[in-house]
């Protein structure tokens, strides 16, 4: 099949890149309602898990002082 | 820091009290309250000022988390453990927020669970271990 003489001659379609900035309390916003939301925040976790958070917010909070 | 001598222990269910009871006994002989619901958990706290408070999720009237908040606004440094069968991420996550010094799971063997609360007390450096049950 023939394609018309214009379109053979026209340059490929590039879609022109754009910029895209989001504000950090924006996607800050957005993580926290999907953390709440998804199957994630209905994850069950194990003991050793919860231990590992609950150790992790200890070392921090040590930390700090 | 010693394990504490005057316990909370705030569940609906009797049998999972008496339980419990049981485990901390394991460890030392601590003078045990109890409360069935968060309302009277709160007014136990007030008048009893016991120095760890070991506290359910899901109780009719007020729940876990909101009684753990409460707690924390009536003293900011009390000691709050959850011991639920309630083991997702959000609610996990969501006692941390609040403060809570640790999150067992009901199913967790008593012998963990006895370890996971003297760690709480236990001083820092040192690795306290519950005594053995037969």
């Amino acid at each position: 099949m023939n394609l018309p003489a214009d379109s053979a001659t026209r340059a490929p379609f590039r879609p022109r890149l754009a910029e895209v900035r989001y504000s950090l309390p924006e996607i800050l916003d957005e993580l926290k309602l999907e953390r709440a939301a998804s199957s994630f925040a209905m994850e069950k976790l194990d003991q050793q898990e919860i231990g590992k958070l609950f150790k992790a917010k200890s070392t921090r909070g040590k930390s700090k002082k | 820091m010693s394990f504490p001598g005057k316990i909370l222990l705030v569940d609906d269910e009797a049998h999972i009290r008496k339980f419990v009871s049981l485990i901390l006994r394991q460890i030392s002989q601590p003078v045990i309250v109890e409360a069935g619901n968060g309302e009277d958990a709160l007014k136990t706290y007030q008048a009893e000022k016991p120095e760890l408070v070991l506290l359910d999720v899901n109780m009719p009237r007020m729940d876990g988390m909101e009684t753990l908040r409460r707690l924390k606004e009536i003293d900011p440094d009390c000691v709050v453990v959850m011991l639920t069968s309630l083991a997702n991420r959000e609610s996990v996550e969501r006692a941390l927020e609040l403060g809570a010094a640790n999150y067992i799971r009901k199913d967790t063997p008593k012998d963990e669970i006895a370890k996971a609360l003297t760690d709480i007390f236990a001083e820092p450096g040192t690795d306290e271990a519950p005594p053995s049950t037969p």
